[in-house]
């Protein structure tokens, strides 16, 4: 029994020390370009350059490469800091199932160096055909 | 003494009645700009700015944000919103830093008799790729 407690209060510090934060992104659209697949399906493919700030107190401008295929979004992305630090991450959302993606931190530079993370992102507001959006996030690194 | 009492009891009515009808409502905003030519003024130089991008409100609409502008030594535009139903809000936009006020003057459909004073900040902004995110928070008269 005391076993058992000390395990589950282990395994709660180790929740409260994995330390989450959440994250918000202003972004645009650039170069979108598309073609067809030899399904009539669309494949498009952009650039998406965002401004995005996180509760750990870092803000960072962003730029990611997307291709979209059968309404499945993946892309990679490089985002600099304010400290000149690199975080590189993968996205990707499927948009026949709503407004909910996830971003993967895979690693960087200088204090995201070997620190990944996982967020999952929500679409608040986007307009395809103007060319912009803003998303809010919840990560665990 | 008794003229005093009255006033005092009306001045406390209007201002609870005011508190009452004043209806509250904030806008997320996610624009990007386009900046224009630029001419030497009296008070300096003045630079167009067009700027465009989508919204959501607190009242759940949302839609487009259209604007035309200047800067000079402040910003300044006219604005419409487009909503979900086709119907537009006219606004004006007056700022200086990051902090600025904006004023709804009716508009089509359902905003035909609305106006709103609003203050509002750039909250997040990349002025590499022109870029930002908006936040107002209005009352309607």
């Amino acid at each position: 029994m005391r076993l058992f407690i000390i395990s589950v209060f282990i395994l709660l510090l180790a929740g409260i020390a994995n330390a989450d934060y959440t994250m918000k992104s202003v972004y645009k659209f650039d170069n979108v370009d598309m073609i067809k697949n030899m399904d009539d399906s669309n494949i498009l493919n952009l650039t998406v350059n965002g401004f995005q700030e996180d509760s750990n107190g870092n803000n960072a401008t962003s730029k990611c490469l997307i291709n979209l295929i059968n309404s499945v979004l993946n892309g990679n992305c490089q985002g600099t800091d304010q400290d000149g630090d690199i975080e590189y991450s993968t996205v990707e959302r499927d948009l026949s199932k709503g407004n909910v993606g996830t971003i993967i931190r895979k690693g960087g530079t200088g204090k995201y160096a070997n620190k990944t993370s996982v967020c999952e992102y929500t679409v608040v507001l986007t307009d395809f055909k103007i060319g912009v959006g803003y998303l809010t996030a919840s990560c665990k690194e | 003494m008794k003229f005093i009492k009255i006033l005092l009891i009306l001045c406390c009515t209007l201002f609870y009645a005011k508190l009452v009808l004043a209806e509250d409502f904030t806008i997320t905003q996610s624009i990007k700009w386009i900046m224009g030519s630029e001419i030497e003024t009296s008070s300096g130089k003045l630079r167009g700015v067009s700027v465009e991008g989508a919204y959501i409100d607190s009242r759940g609409h949302k839609g487009t944000i259209t604007c035309i502008g200047s800067v000079g030594e402040n910003f300044k535009a006219d604005c419409n919103l487009k909503d979900e139903d086709g119907d537009f809000v006219y606004l004006d936009a007056l700022r200086k830093g990051v902090d600025g006020v904006s004023k709804m003057s009716g508009g089509t459909g359902k905003y035909e008799n609305v106006t709103a004073d609003c203050i509002y900040q750039i909250a997040n902004t990349n002025k590499a790729a022109s870029l930002g995110l908006v936040t107002v928070q209005c009352s309607s008269n």
